[in-house]
């Protein structure tokens, strides 16, 4: 399944990139699995353990217990820590 | 009650313009606003600020709807700028009209509090040809848990 990473914040600069496509064998059944199988497979992908970052599925915000099944061309994107105002 | 106007652009805010814009009625007894600007200091040539094209918006209808419903605020603007600002321009402009003076202040103190930490924005600090993150404070999680933990 093809799933778009997308990220945001100063993670962009550890990742290196703003987004990247992958492509995995299955769909993780939670976020801890899905940062379990991207964390090994991306450049600096340890990033990705921050436990301070959010993560949002095609623009929604999931908690680690509430993340949608993952579809083929879903965007994920990993969001640092917000800093507005 | 009008809905809440929400302003998110990468041109400079003219605060005046704002205000103007604020819809108050003839039961707005107090109105209120915060205009943040970016602080000079320590080399510091330009400050940017980031966005998310989707979800920044949402997070700031959330808050305004939010603000307007528990401390009965009548009108609400909330303006944020994203792109690069030099020194002493402003960042973000709130202003809220309410009935009486505690709604219309805490509002616009509760936007702020919770804006900080809760819509998608980043914020780098350029001096000259390089930048660093600024980070969330402990200080400004704590503000923002004020108000969405005690409820007061």
């Amino acid at each position: 399944m093809k799933l778009t990473l997308e990220f945001f914040g100063p993670l962009q600069d550890r990742m290196g990139q703003a987004e990247t496509i992958v492509d995995l064998a299955a769909a993780p059944a939670d976020l801890t699995a899905l940062i379990g199988t991207l964390a090994p497979i991306l450049d600096a992908g340890e990033a990705l353990r921050d436990p301070h970052l959010r993560v949002a599925i095609n623009d929604q915000i999931c908690g680690s217990a509430s993340m949608p099944t993952l579809k083929d061309n879903d965007r994920v994107a990993f969001l640092s820590p917000f800093s507005g105002g | 009650m009008s809905p809440p106007d929400i302003i998110l652009t990468g041109e400079r805010l003219e605060i005046g313009a704002l205000n103007a814009r604020l819809k108050t009625g003839a039961d707005s007894g107090a109105v209120s606003t915060f205009t943040g600007y970016v602080r000079g200091g320590d080399a510091l040539t330009a400050l940017e600020l980031l966005h998310h094209p989707v979800m920044t918006r949402a997070a700031l209808e959330r808050i305004a709807g939010t603000v307007m419903t528990r401390f009965g605020v009548g009108a609400l603007l909330i303006a944020h700028r994203y792109g690069r600002m030099p020194v002493a321009e402003p960042i973000v402009h709130i202003a809220a009209a309410a009935p009486h003076r505690r709604a219309a202040l805490d509002g616009v103190s509760f936007a702020i509090d919770v804006l900080k930490t809760q819509a998608p924005f980043w914020k780098r600090e350029w001096r000259g040809d390089t930048y660093d993150w600024i980070e969330p404070t402990p200080d400004d999680h704590a503000k923002a848990a004020h108000w969405l933990e005690t409820g007061s």
